[in-house]
C-alpha cells in the first residue's frame, strides 16, 4: 500500500493511502487542473466532509449529502456516466453537495445543481450537472432534516 | 470547407435549418429550429463529451470557486452544527 503524506491547510498533516485517492479524470468546474481528492469526513454525528484536493494542499471543499437536507433530492445518473464511473450497481455510489459558508450555518448554501458523483469500488468522480432540472447552486442549508422541499 | 473568421479571432459561419457542422471529426452541431431570436440547437457527440449550456457551465465554476475561498475548519463547523442544532436530538460536547 502506498501512503502519501500531505501538508494541508485545514488538517495540517495526512496522511493518505493510495486507495482513499478518488480520480476526477476532468478536475471540477473551475478547477480542472485538480485531479485527485480524498474525502475527510468530520465525527459521526456531524453530516460534513471534506473533499481535499491532493495536488493543491490550500484547496479544500466543503461537502454534505444532499439527502440529509433534502429527503427529495433526485439525480438521475445517465448511462455515459455509469460508463465513465464504471458503475455497475447503485451502492457502489455516494452523491455529496458542496457547501459554501460565509460566516454561519444561517447563510449556508448548498448546490444542488451540480453534485459530485463518486464511486467507492472504483474510485472515480465527478462533478454533474442537473440538466433542466429546477435546482440551483444555492439553496439553503436546513439545520434540522425537514420533510419535503 | 474552411470558413472565415470574426474580428474576435471566433470562427463565424452561416447555416440554415437542418444544416450542421462538425467540430474535429466526432462532434456535430445542428441547427434544428429556428425561431425568432432563439435557436434550437442538437449535439451529436460521444459519451465522454460533456455538453454544457455556457452560463450553467460558469455559474457552478463561480459557485464552486466561492465555496473553495473561504472553507471552515472543521472543529468552527462543528461548534456551528451543534449549536444550530442544540436541543434536537445531537448533544453538546463542550
Amino acid at each position: 500500500m502506498t501512503v502519501k503524506e500531505l501538508e494541508t491547510s485545514i488538517f495540517g498533516k495526512i496522511v493518505i493511502e493510495e486507495d482513499q485517492i478518488i480520480r476526477f479524470s476532468n478536475g471540477l468546474p473551475g478547477f480542472d487542473d485538480y485531479r485527485s481528492f480524498i474525502l475527510i469526513p468530520l465525527e459521526e454525528d456531524v453530516p460534513f466532509s471534506y473533499l481535499q484536493s491532493l495536488d493543491n494542499s490550500e484547496l479544500s471543499f466543503l461537502v454534505t449529502s444532499p439527502y440529509y437536507f433534502y429527503q427529495n433530492y433526485e439525480v438521475v445518473l445517465s448511462e455515459s456516466l455509469r460508463e465513465e464511473l464504471q458503475i455497475v450497481s447503485e451502492d457502489q455510489v455516494v452523491i455529496v453537495s458542496i457547501v459554501s459558508i460565509q460566516n454561519s450555518l444561517e447563510d449556508a448554501t448548498i448546490n444542488l445543481l451540480a453534485p459530485i458523483i463518486i464511486n467507492l469500488h472504483t474510485l472515480l468522480g465527478k462533478q454533474i450537472i442537473l440538466h433542466d432540472s429546477s435546482y440551483t447552486t444555492k439553496h439553503r442549508l436546513r439545520h434540522a432534516p425537514v420533510e419535503g422541499e | 470547407m474552411r470558413l472565415w473568421k470574426g474580428s474576435d479571432g471566433v470562427l463565424v459561419l452561416s447555416r440554415k435549418k437542418g444544416e450542421s457542422i462538425m467540430i474535429g471529426d466526432e462532434i456535430e452541431l445542428i441547427v434544428v429550429e429556428i425561431k425568432g431570436d432563439q435557436v434550437r440547437l442538437g449535439v451529436k457527440a460521444p459519451k465522454h463529451v460533456d455538453v454544457y449550456r455556457n452560463e450553467v457551465f460558469k455559474a457552478i465554476s463561480e459557485s464552486n470557486k466561492e465555496a473553495s475561498v473561504k472553507v471552515v475548519k472543521p472543529d468552527e463547523l462543528s461548534r456551528m452544527f451543534r449549536r444550530g442544532t442544540k436541543g434536537d436530538t445531537v448533544k453538546d460536547e463542550d
